[in-house]
Formats: structure tokens, C-alpha cells, sequence
């Protein structure tokens, strides 16, 4: 720390690195030093690997003022010795810096919109109040609205609806941690993931469809079974399964913020829970009985194609979900509603599974629960691809970078981790995280959009933790800008010294687990630690 | 004065290979790095020190978009001509 460094000091350390003796190394630096001296005289430039280039440049003459006498007085041309480090070099040195990333300022107007953000998180996430209830039913009206004013029933909502849908099985595939992530990660867009509302207001569309579903739930359970042999795919049978998926995921996803809604709800309150269990159930089994047979990662084609079939169909039938909904939602008169689930489910034996339904009932649910715990225990495992045990002076975008290529991706450790880690900008020393398999969450440093999906997800998650300082200073009365942005480094510059200790931990990951093939900047000087 | 050819010269002065010689000096860039990062001056006698400076944060403008960003504070390392090397520097003005 702040020593200087003699050429004799260095070379005790040369004479530990690469094994030669003291004498000849000393010797060696002193020709080094020589040589440069000779030879920036005679070429003007000496450039050396691994440190820099050393330049002799001219200097213009120029005019300047006497300090003193306040004189104008010209420089004459002069020559001077400069020094450019090499790239190598600027990166080791500014390590204890590396984590750092420029970031965007905005303008004054901007704050406002972030604290209202903040604080519009907060609200769906502690409590869904009825300013929020107001604003989902108001988006969720329109939507329905957009679609009733249509004449023709049943093709056209679904072309209308297509959007609205899209995002919503966008949204759905998000949350959970599961298979399915794989496949159907490739339609997420990165807008998307990012609205809070939406997920709540998938269900309430759903929700007056309710009624028919528990009328012809006990079919559906052959008509997947049908489905999966017979691959006969008939408009009204993926309705119920494809239905019973879009539901479930929200439902697991989201569940506080479901939760709290239903209750907040008071009308159909016991529909709505009827709905949030029994989709559930109906899902669990639905998706245990889709994974049990394929061996994984092995036939993922077809998984995917039947998949992709899967969600095509989800879309005609959310369409016509919809539109089955509209009715119930707007309590007109019921003609199409009472009409259609026969119209839609006609399948072999209506009358002793309509009775008996309640029984399935208690079945499923024990049923799910069996196959689903061995199911999802397995997955998760498998998507790990390592244990990091945090010490002192390590960061999440740091452990990113190591093993994803991009600092961004630590938000994705951060999802993966979210249990154990209460707030991602202070992680307890000794914490074991676990790191996803880069295709859990579609990871690819050279994807643009993953890039942008991560980032998305970042400045949601940091929204939610403001960094120490960042945001402290959002409240800062005399409003000076620029105040406010000399904090986030602050801490840095005056803990610095003490950051001599931790740098020496950082070399160790490096080292060894540099095997991404963006980042090899370390890897080309293998030798320095 | 290219690399190659300072590495030949060294191993032509010290009598060693040249893979010696860049060996040697891969380990002198190593070991001036990570005394730099602790902020270490290292002194060469006629030639200079080299030593890290920490440049502080800094808002910069994207002159296209007139975006503003806030550009995180670094160490960069820095070489500082010996006054030999100075005096010298002015004869050949001269």
C-alpha cells in the first residue's frame, strides 16, 4: 500500500515468479531499463507487451501567459516522454473498479416517474389497494370491451384477442423456474415482463368462465388423455387445458398478489377460489402427466413442437375463453354462455363424471401432489451449475460475469436465489448461492435481447432495492442533480483502501473460471496471478 | 521499437532465449500490475515510476442524444519520465 518500489524489490518478486536468481534478474531489469532509454531516443518509440508504449512526441510551440508576471510568453516546441498503457495492464489496475458501469442519468422530470414507480411496486406487492383494483379492472374492461363489440364470435375474437393474449402467456411462462422455461423462453419479449398488472388481470378474465368449467371439468381429464394419443386436435378440448395452463401459472407465480386480490374482490369470492384451486389441481396433473414421459433434454424436439401446438392452440382458445367470459363479465343475458359448453366439450360419457365430480376432486389433489414432487425436484438440481459461496468483497454482477460473460446477468442468480437473498445489494458473507444453468433463463452475452431482458429485470429488481445511496438522495430538498450522483461511488472512494485485502480474493475466480470465450481478456495473460 | 525487437535485444544483452526474455517479461508486467493496484509506486532509476492515479467519477454527454451518464471512477496507470529522461528530452529539442 503506497509503498515505492525499488528495482531490487521487484526483482525479489520476479526471482518467486519465474524462478530465475536474484542476480540475473536484477540484471535483467537493468538492461530493460537501458534498452528502453537507448532506444526511445533513437526510434521515438519503444513499445513493450503486457505494459505499454512508451512515445517521445513533439509539443507545438503555443503562447501562453506568465503566471507570475502575467507576461505573454510563447513555449517553445518541445518534445515529451508519454506512456500508453496496453489494455491488459489498465484492466488489472483498475480492478477494485471493474464492477462499475456507467450509468444513464436522467433528467430532473425523471425522478418523479421513479419514485412513483417504486411506490406503484410496493403497492401491488404489499398490498393490492383499490386504486390498483380499479386500474386492473379498467384495463381488463377494455380489453373485454374489445373484443364484444365484435359481431362474429368465434374466429375473430381470437385474432383481436391475439395480443393480449400473447402477452399474457408471455407473462405466464416467466415466473416459474421450470422445464418449460426452456422451451418457451424464446417467445418472451423483454417489453412485456415488465408490466406489473397484467398478471392480475389475466385471471379476472378468466374468471367467469368458471362456472362452465366446473360443469365439464371431469372430461377434460380423458380429452387430454385422448389428446396425447390420438393427437386429434379439436377446437374445444385444448379450451380446457390450455385454460387450466394459463391459469395455474399466475396462480403459483403470483400467488400473494392473487391472493390479496381475491380477497379484496368480494364479489364471486368463492367462485374465484374454487377457480384458483381447481386450476391449480387440474394444471399440476396436466403438466406432471406432459413432463413423466420424456427422458430430459432428449427428445426436446418434440417437446417442442408439441409445445408450440400447444400454445397455438392456447391462443385460439383463450379467444374463445373470452369470449365465453364476456358474457359473465358483463351479466348479460346468457345465451351463448349456457350454449357453448356443451357446443364445446362434447365428449363420450357427460352424465356419471359430471356427478361424481367432487370425488375426482380430492383424488387430483393428492395426485398432484405426489407427482409433482418428484418432478420439480430433480429439475432444479439439474439446472445448477454451481455453488458460490460469497466472501467478502464478491458481487453478484461480478459471479455474473464470471460465469455468464455479462455483469448484467446477476439478476438471474439473484432470481435463482431470491429465498436466500433478502436484498441483492447486501448478501451476507458466507451465503451459498446457487447458479442457474445459462439455459434456465435463455442466457447469451452475444443475444441482444437477452441483454435487454436482463436489463429490464434489473432495473425492476433495483427499483425495488435502491442501492444505498442512489436513491436516499432522491429526497434530497435542494434538488441539485449533480449532488445526488456524486453519492453512488462515494462509498467506494472512502472505503478504497480497504480494498486492498478483497483484490486478492478476486484473482482466484479468474484464474479458474474464466472459460467464457467473450470475456478472455484474462485469459490471454494466464500468468499474472 | 517493437516488442520483437526489444525482446531480441534483451536476449541478445543477457544472453538468454527469447522465450526467456518474454517469460521474464510477461512476469515484470504481472508483478508492475498488481503492485499498481495496490497502489504501489514502482521506481525505475533513469528511466521513471510508474504509479496509479484514481480518476474520479465524471458526467459525461453523449453529444448525439444528449444523453447524460454518470462514468464510474477509475485507476489508470500512469508513467512519469525520470529527470533524466526529462533533460534528455530537451536536447533533442536542441
Amino acid at each position: 500500500m503506497n509503498n515505492r518500489l525499488t528495482i531490487k524489490e521487484l526483482a525479489v518478486e520476479l526471482v518467486k515468479s519465474t524462478g530465475k536468481d536474484q542476480e540475473s534478474v536484477e540484471r535483467f531489469l537493468n538492461e530493460f531499463i537501458t534498452v528502453i532509454s537507448e532506444n526511445i531516443f533513437t526510434d521515438r518509440f519503444v513499445q513493450v507487451k503486457g505494459i505499454g508504449t512508451f512515445k517521445i512526441i513533439q509539443v507545438e510551440k503555443r503562447e501562453s501567459i506568465d503566471v507570475n508576471t502575467k507576461e505573454r510568453i510563447i513555449i517553445p516546441e518541445h518534445y515529451k516522454l508519454t506512456f500508453s498503457p496496453e489494455k491488459d495492464l489498465k484492466e488489472i489496475v483498475n480492478k477494485p473498479f471493474s464492477f462499475f458501469e456507467s450509468i444513464e442519468i436522467n433528467d430532473d422530470s425523471d425522478f418523479p416517474s421513479v419514485e412513483t414507480e417504486l411506490e406503484k411496486e410496493k403497492s401491488i406487492d404489499e398490498d393490492a389497494d383499490a386504486d390498483d383494483d380499479a386500474e386492473s379492472l379498467d384495463t381488463e374492461s377494455d380489453i373485454v370491451q374489445k373484443t364484444v363489440f365484435i359481431p362474429e364470435p368465434e374466429p375473430r375474437p381470437v385474432e383481436t384477442t391475439e395480443d393480449s393474449i400473447e402477452e399474457t402467456i408471455e407473462e405466464v411462462m416467466i415466473p416459474p423456474v421450470e422445464e418449460e422455461k426452456e422451451t418457451f423462453v424464446e417467445r418472451i419479449e423483454p417489453e412485456v415482463i415488465n408490466e406489473p398488472e397484467k398478471p392480475v388481470m389475466e385471471p379476472v378474465i378468466a374468471k367467469p368462465a368458471v362456472d362452465e368449467i366446473k360443469e365439464v371439468k371431469p372430461e377434460e381429464k380423458q380429452e387430454q388423455e385422448q389428446r396425447q394419443e390420438e393427437k386429434v386436435v379439436s377446437e374445444p378440448i385444448p379450451v380446457m387445458n390450455v385454460f387450466i395452463e394459463e391459469t395455474f401459472e399466475p396462480a403459483s407465480a403470483i400467488e400473494e398478489e392473487q391472493e390479496e386480490f381475491f380477497n379484496e374482490e368480494e364479489v364471486n369470492h368463492l367462485n374465484r377460489n374454487n377457480m384458483n384451486e381447481f386450476s391449480e389441481n387440474r394444471s399440476n396433473r396436466g403438466y406432471g402427466r406432459e413432463r413423466e414421459p420424456e427422458p430430459r433434454g432428449n427428445n426436446n424436439n418434440t417437446l417442442v413442437t408439441l409445445l408450440l401446438v400447444l400454445v397455438v392452440i392456447l391462443i385460439v382458445a383463450l379467444g374463445s375463453v373470452v369470449y365465453i367470459g364476456r358474457d359473465a363479465l358483463f351479466g348479460g343475458s346468457t345465451p351463448v354462455a349456457t350454449t357453448t359448453p356443451p357446443d364445446v366439450f362434447t365428449l363420450p360419457d357427460d352424465d356419471t363424471e359430471d356427478e361424481s365430480m367432487e370425488n375426482d376432486w380430492g383424488i387430483e389433489d393428492e395426485e398432484a401432489d405426489v407427482i409433482e414432487n418428484p418432478e420439480t425436484n430433480p429439475t432444479s438440481e439439474s439446472n445448477v451449475i454451481a455453488n458460490v459461496q460469497i466472501k467478502k468483497g464478491d458481487r453478484l454482477n461480478l459471479i455474473a460475469l464470471d460465469y455468464y460473460g455479462n455483469k448484467l446477468f446477476w439478476v438471474y442468480i439473484y432470481e435463482h436465489n431470491k429465498s436466500k437473498i433478502k436484498n441483492p445489494n447486501s448478501i451476507p458473507v458466507g451465503l451459498e448461492l446457487e447458479i442457474p444453468a445459462k439455459s434456465v433463463y435463455n442466457i447469451d452475452a452475444n443475444d441482444q435481447a437477452s441483454l435487454r431482458r436482463a436489463s429490464v429485470l434489473q432495473s425492476q429488481i433495483l427499483s425495488k432495492y435502491p442501492s444505498n445511496n442512489r436513491y436516499n438522495s432522491y429526497n434530497d430538498p435542494y434538488g441539485n442533480p449533480y449532488n445526488q450522483y456524486n453519492n453512488p461511488y462515494n462509498q467506494y472512494n472512502n472505503s478504497y483502501n480497504q480494498y486492498s485485502d478483497p483484490y486478492q480474493q478476486y484473482s482466484d475466480p479468474y484464474q479458474n473460471q474464466y472459460q467464457n470465450q467473450n470475456q478472455n481478456q484474462y485469459q490471454q495473460t494466464p500468468n499474472y496471478y | 521499437m517493437k516488442n520483437k525487437e526489444l525482446i531480441k535485444e534483451l536476449a541478445g544483452r543477457m544472453k538468454w532465449t527469447s522465450g526467456e526474455v518474454s517469460e521474464m517479461l510477461s512476469g515484470l508486467s504481472s508483478a508492475i500490475g498488481s503492485h499498481l493496484v495496490e497502489r504501489d509506486t514502482i521506481h525505475m532509476e533513469e528511466l521513471g515510476q510508474f504509479e496509479s492515479r484514481k480518476k474520479g467519477e465524471r458526467i459525461s454527454v453523449n453529444p448525439t442524444n444528449g444523453k447524460r451518464y454518470l462514468v464510474p471512477p477509475k485507476l489508470v496507470p500512469v508513467f512519469k519520465p525520470d529527470a533524466t529522461v526529462k533533460a534528455k528530452l530537451k536536447e533533442i529539442g536542441r
